[in-house]
């Protein structure tokens, strides 16, 4: 499992299909955002699109 | 309003992704699920109100059961915004190597690269004092330089 070092974005890519930023497998937590629109935890870790996300990337 | 559930130690992950593939499936009033290893045992979940929460994990054996109580955004803030050990590590702190060749030795710190997130080390209880650079997560902070 891969995530973006930028977005933190979670995928299985060498590069993030959502802003092209590389990825690295040494991720730590797991975030779901079903529904960006009405999330505070979304608003709060600065996400607007759905999908899993890493708390932390290195 | 976000409510904590039990799981078993060690799954949080698996039972979080889950149970968010139900909420989609069911088309369940739940806007987020977070599981971080901070938090053994334990998933948080965001969820319009108890009664798409309650509809999520019935039936779901996976859940042992829902923390009574809500908790707020602000009280997540550590967890979603993790400090780095290496912000809180300064020259001269001593440390306790936790991995390598010197698991177990204490040493003082030395040099602390905050961008490669490795430290210099010199060995308290050698004869000779080598330097030796390590990775941040090969020490554990024993004590902060006064």
């Amino acid at each position: 499992m891969n995530a973006c070092l930028r977005c933190k974005y979670i995928t299985k890519e060498d590069t993030c299909p959502i802003c092209g930023f590389d990825t690295s497998d040494n991720v730590r937590g797991l975030l779901i955002v079903l529904d960006p629109h009405n999330s505070e935890v979304a608003k709060k870790a600065g996400i607007d699109i759905k999908g899993k996300y890493a708390l932390s990337v290195k | 309003m976000i409510f904590a559930v039990r799981t078993t130690t060690g799954q949080e992950k698996n039972v979080a992704e889950s149970l968010a593939s139900r909420a989609e499936k069911e088309n369940l009033e739940v806007f987020s699920i977070l599981a971080t290893e901070d938090l053994k045992g334990y998933i948080l979940i965001e969820a319009a109100n108890k009664g798409a929460l309650d509809e999520l994990v019935r039936k779901s054996f996976k859940v042992k059961g829902i923390v009574p109580g809500e908790t707020s955004v602000n009280e997540l803030d550590h967890l979603l915004t993790p400090t780095k050990i290496i912000e809180h590590i300064d020259k001269g702190d001593v440390v306790e190597l936790v991995g390598g060749p010197f698991k177990g030795e204490r040493a003082r710190v030395t040099r602390v690269d905050k961008h490669k997130e490795e430290i210099t080390l010199e060995l308290i209880d050698a004869a000779v004092p080598i330097p030796i650079t390590v990775g941040i997560e090969q020490v554990k902070i024993i004590s902060k330089q006064d």
